[in-house]
This record gives C-alpha cells, sequence and structure tokens, in this order.
C-alpha cells in the first residue's frame, strides 16, 4: 500500500517540478512549486518523518510560497519566452553540462541502489524525537544559528538603511 | 542523556560572542552624531586582548557538544590567524570608512560575525556544523562585499558572490546528503571510519567532487573561480583583503581537515584529481593576470593563482605537503595584507585602484613604495622572502609524492608570475609621477602596521626555522 502511494506522490512531484520549470507564466512556476512541496512533504509522511513533512509544509507552502505569489502578482508579471535570443547561444554548453551531471548522477545512483535499499529511519520522525536530538547532539549547530540570523538582522538593516531617502532624492 | 560540554574549548568562541553583544549595545547606546569611531577603537583594543589570550592557549585539546567541536593543535594555529588578520582588516576598515559616518558601526559587528564564523570553521568536526559555520561567514562577506550602496561595482559583485555562494552552497549540502547515505552519518569522526573500511564507490566519488567544488568556491579554485576578479574590484577593499587572506585560509582548513583527516585513507583516488586541478588553477590565475590594468582585479587573479600553489600541498597528501600550506598561508598573510593596506591608503589619497595611476609612487610616498615593493616580490617568490620558501616547500612536497609534473608546472608559473608583479614594482619605482601628483600621507597606525607587515614579510622567509615548527606542530 505504502508502495502505491510512493509512486503516486512521486509521479506527482516530478510533474510538478517540470511544470516548475517549463511553465512560461510565473504564477504557474509558483503554484506548481507549491504542488511539489506539497508531494515532497507527503514523500515525508511515507517515511515516517512526520515533522519535516509539517515543516516543509508549513514554512515552504505555507509561508515562503505565498510570500513569493505575492511579489509575482505584484510585479504583475506576464507570460515570458522560453529563451531570450541570448542565451540560444549558451544552450549547448548547458546541454553538455547538464548530460555529464545527469550521467555521474545516475553512475552514483546505481551504486547507491545496489549498497542497500534502506527503510524508515529507526528513529521516529516525531517533534519529541527531533526536538530530543537537537537539543542533545546537535546542540551548537541549532544554537549557531541564532548566528546566522544575527547576520541575516545586521545585513537587512545596514543595506536597507537610508533606501528610502535615496529613492526621494532621485 | 545531555552532552557534557567543556566549556574551556569553546572559550574563544564565547569571548567573541560576548564582544559582539556588547558591541551591539554599545552601538545602540552611542549618541548617533559622534564623531568619535568608538566601536572601531573598542575592536582593536578587544581583539589585541583576544590575541593576547590565544597565546596562553596553545595546548588546548579535546572534543566537546557531541563531537560536533574539536580543538586540535590545527584549529589553534588557524585561530591565531585569522586573530591576526582581523587586526589588520579592522586597521584598514577604519581607514577606507572615514566618510562613511555611522553606518561603519553595523560594518564592525559584520566583521567580528565573519571572525566567528572563520573559528568555528576551523574547529567543527561535522559536516552540519560545517556548513552552518561557513554560512555564517559567507552571508557576512555578501553584505559585506555590497556594503557600498551607491556604488554600481560593489552592488554587482555582492550580486555575483552570492549567486555563486549560493550554488557553492546548494553543491556542498548535495553532497553531504550522499555521503550521509552512504556513511549514514555527517560526523567527521564515522566517516573518517567509513573511508577506512569501504573503498571509494561512484556514489562516494560524486559527493567528494560536489564537496571539493564548494570549498573550492571559498578557495578560490578552480572550478568555483569566476567570482573571483569581478568581486575582488567591487568590494570594499578591506573586503577584499578579507576575501583573499581569511576566507582563502578559511576554504584551506577546511580541506586539510576533510583530506588529510577524513578521506586520508581515500589518498591514492584522488590525489591526482587534485594535482590536475592545482595546474588548472595556478596556470589560469597566472594566464588571466598578466592582462590586468586594476590592481585589485591582478591580486584577484593572483589569488587563484596561489590556491593553485596551494593546491600542491593537498596533492602531496604528505606532512610535508601540510606544513607547507601552513607556512605559505602564513606568509601570504603577510604579504597580501601588506599589499592590500598600500592598496587602501592609496585609493583613499588618489581615488582610483588603476595600476597606470601608481606610476612614481616612490616618490610620493616611500613607505607605500616599499610596502608594495615588498609584498609584490614576496608574493613572485624571489628569495629571501616569505613567498618563496613557502613555494619551495611546496615544490619539495610534490616532488617527493612523485609529482615532478606538477613541480614543473609549478615552476613556469612562477617565472610567468614575475613578469605581472615586477611591471606593478616597475611603474611604482621607475615610471615618472603625474605632474600634479600629491604625496600621500599616510596615518601613523596605518604606518606602524604596514612596518609590521614588512618585518613579518622578511621574518617568515629568513628564520624559517621557528614558522616551520609552527607550521609543522599544528599539523600534528
Amino acid at each position: 500500500m505504502s508502495l502505491f502511494f510512493f509512486y503516486f506522490f512521486a509521479a506527482i512531484l516530478i510533474a510538478a517540478c517540470l511544470s516548475v520549470v517549463l511553465a512560461r507564466h510565473p504564477l504557474y512556476n509558483v503554484l506548481s512549486l507549491v504542488v511539489a512541496i506539497f508531494a515532497l512533504s507527503c514523500l515525508f509522511v511515507l517515511l515516517e518523518a512526520y515533522f519535516v513533512g509539517m515543516v516543509l509544509l508549513l514554512v515552504y507552502a505555507g509561508a515562503v510560497l505565498v510570500f513569493f505569489l505575492f511579489v509575482v502578482m505584484c510585479l504583475n508579471l506576464n507570460a515570458l519566452p522560453l529563451m531570450q535570443p541570448a542565451q540560444k547561444q549558451l544552450q549547448w554548453f548547458g546541454a553538455l553540462g547538464g548530460l555529464m551531471f545527469a550521467g555521474t548522477f545516475l553512475l552514483a545512483m546505481k551504486s547507491f541502489l545496489a549498497a542497500r535499499a534502506m527503510g524508515p529511519s529507526s528513529i521516529r520522525g516525531t517533534i519529541e524525537a527531533v526536538g530530543k536530538i537537537l537539543f542533545t547532539n546537535y546542540l551548537l549547530p541549532f544554537e549557531l544559528t541564532s548566528l546566522l540570523l544575527l547576520v541575516a538582522v545586521f545585513g537587512i538593516v545596514s543595506l536597507a538603511q537610508g533606501a528610502l531617502s535615496t529613492g526621494k532624492e532621485r | 542523556m545531555f552532552p557534557v560540554i567543556n566549556w574551556n574549548l569553546v572559550s574563544l568562541e564565547v569571548l567573541m560572542s560576548i564582544i559582539l553583544v556588547g558591541l551591539t549595545v554599545l552601538d545602540i547606546v552611542l549618541p548617533k552624531n559622534t564623531q568619535k569611531d568608538w566601536l572601531g577603537l573598542l575592536s582593536f583594543i578587544a581583539l589585541l586582548g583576544l590575541i593576547a589570550f590565544w597565546l596562553t592557549q596553545g595546548a588546548l585539546r579535546g572534543v566537546t557538544f557531541s563531537g560536533m567541536f574539536v580543538m586540535d593543535p590545527l584549529a589553534w594555529f588557524f585561530k591565531a590567524f585569522f586573530l591576526v588578520v582581523m587586526v589588520f582588516i579592522f586597521a584598514m576598515t577604519r581607514e577606507f570608512f572615514k566618510s562613511l559616518g555611522e553606518r561603519r558601526n553595523e560594518f564592525y559587528l559584520l566583521l567580528w560575525l565573519a571572525l566567528i564564523g572563520m573559528c568555528l570553521i576551523a574547529s567543527s568536526a561535522d559536516f552540519l556544523m560545517l556548513f552552518i559555520s561557513i554560512e555564517v561567514l559567507t552571508i557576512s562577506l555578501y553584505v559585506m562585499t555590497a556594503y557600498l550602496k551607491t556604488d554600481k561595482l560593489s552592488i554587482e559583485a555582492g550580486m555575483k558572490y552570492l549567486i555563486l555562494g549560493s550554488l557553492a552552497a546548494g553543491f556542498f549540502l548535495y553532497g553531504i546528503s550522499f555521503l550521509y547515505g552512504a556513511a549514514h552519518s555527517t560526523h567527521f569522526g564515522v566517516i573518517e571510519y567509513f573511508c577506512r573500511t569501504h573503498a571509494m564507490s561512484s556514489m562516494t566519488l560524486f559527493a567528494l567532487v560536489l564537496i571539493f567544488a564548494a570549498v573550492s568556491f571559498k578557495a578560490a579554485a578552480v572550478p568555483f573561480n569566476l567570482w573571483v576578479a569581478d568581486v575582488y574590484q567591487g568590494a570594499p577593499t578591506p573586503v577584499t583583503a578579507l576575501l583573499s587572506v581569511g576566507s582563502k585560509a578559511a576554504g584551506f582548513v577546511v580541506l586539510m581537515r576533510l583530506f588529510f583527516f577524513v578521506f586520508n585513507a581515500w589518498h591514492p583516488q584522488w590525489s591526482l584529481v587534485l594535482a590536475i586541478l592545482s595546474a588548472i588553477t595556478m596556470t589560469y590565475g597566472n594566464l588571466i593576470a598578466m592582462f590586468q590594468t586594476n590592481i585589485k582585479r591582478l591580486l584577484g587573479y593572483s589569488s587563484v593563482a596561489h590556491a593553485g600553489y596551494l593546491l600542491m600541498g593537498l596533492a602531496a597528501g604528505t606532512a610535508l605537503g601540510a606544513a607547507g600550506i601552513n607556512y605559505y598561508l602564513l606568509g601570504y598573510l603577510f604579504t597580501n595584507l601588506a599589499a592590500f593596506m598600500v592598496i587602501v591608503v592609496f585609493s583613499m589619497a588618489a581615488g582610483s585602484d588603476a595600476i597606470a595611476d601608481y606610476a612614481g609612487l616612490s616618490r610620493r610616498s616611500g613607505i607605500l613604495a616599499l610596502g608594495l615593493l615588498l609584498a609584490l616580490v614576496s608574493l613572485a617568490g624571489i628569495p629571501p622572502l616569505a613567498g618563496f620558501f613557502g613555494k619551495f616547500i611546496l615544490l619539495m612536497a610534490v616532488i617527493k609524492s612523485g609529482y615532478v609534473w606538477l613541480a614543473l608546472i609549478a615552476a613556469a608559473n612562477i617565472v610567468v608570475s614575475f613578469y605581472y608583479y615586477l611591471m606593478v614594482a616597475r611603474r611604482v619605482y621607475v615610471d615618472p609621477p603625474a605632474a600634479d601628483a600629491a604625496p600621500v600621507v599616510v596615518a601613523q597606525g596605518l604606518r606602524l602596521l604596514l612596518i609590521f607587515a614588512m618585518a613579518g614579510i622578511i621574518a617568515i622567509g629568513i628564520f624559517q626555522g621557528p614558522f616551520f615548527n609552527a607550521a609543522l606542530t599544528a599539523i600534528k
């Protein structure tokens, strides 16, 4: 049963990801990303990583992508041509790079599958289990994310400072 | 249940965080219209205090925070290195941002965060921890690179650095995920055991390539070096100096920890790849550096070339190679920072970074000209200065490991690099100055620091013994 659901959501995920890259209209890109993330979080739930699945749904689909959607709608972007003329010369390099990457990736996946098929982790992905690990083994990295937030705050304050006043001068 | 934390080991990071919080509060409390640069002054004093404290902590050893944080001679050496780098950077920043007013205060805070990030990188013993430390450093560098908001070049540099940096971060995480899939852990110790007990598969090779590519972004080596010239040119000069010395050294401490400790068992498989990358990196840097007309771009490509030389030590994969990297970086610290100090003072006075404007500098300021000459000659690797002996050890290391062809390529590259370094030196000493050129005044503090850097270049070149011993003990 879970195998059926795995293939079901995996198919949705791949279709949605393709649509993220291929859709012409920015609005459809963002909406497809929402679908992709929903499918991805379902896959996490199938792996019994409930916490990661929920966080993915709440943070990405719930907050980040809605924010994207606002930006896209505010900018009022129209459908774009799939490729700019200037990019056409580069597409062969892109295809070559992509093929090389895909080849290496396939090789890597082959040895990955040969190694062992991994089932769900022995630790259940509940909030309790994640919290326990986060505050014991991973205490230091967890605390260090506060530094990351601090950098972000300083960065925004210093770069956005006076942005409005320079706008007036123009 | 709860991990036992040995606070002694993290004392430096804790002290720095306390200083950071103190300075942040001070920034808020201080009256906004004050002209005196309190934060810069206090940061400088705090740094000197931290260096004095750190020199007494040389015997610190151990692991804490459930194996996330390691304190060994390598970490000690590089933390001391980063502290000394920051002394120079703070002095340059005070000079460079004289005109910036209150915005410079946030810049100091970002510099402190970058310092904390670099020190944590040196002590990381887990990929998760390493990733977060690298991001603390890199994100503060993104902001600092784009700090001159009214300067188009600075914005462009910040944007390029951000995009390529995010790409590198993505590569890094992707590589880690494959490694985790193979070894079932992100901890260095577990992965090291995995490497000893398993042969390298194509999956782990894939992971290794991705991780190397991402770290080479920090070290400015091929294949992730495309940002170097534009970012070096556009960033405020103190940031360029930090990128070229601090960020590069942070990249190499990661590479050393990964390739000398974690992946050491797979040395035969990766050493040839690193040797080839080293040859490509140094040739690329040196060839393009020849055609530069802007001194910051020139030093950018020269920094790529030096990353190539440093990779030789990694390709050698021996203790001599590792000691060579440490020694080389030590010489590179004083050499490159001396050059950037001259550039900061000159660009503030002349308003230009074009090499053509350096004509006749020797008649406008003797000390600047002498500082630049010593730096360039040491970068080129002419005895008896620091750069020569560093290159010598690295060449010895690769020859002993059997890569004679790499040593030959490096030697050819060193000869090529003479050309562009000495061209600048010729402009400074031989060409006549422009008719309206006024003498350049150097502030007293910077003059002292420049003399200190020059003394460092000469001392490391002549008295190799103690410095080489320091470099050698750092890898035990």
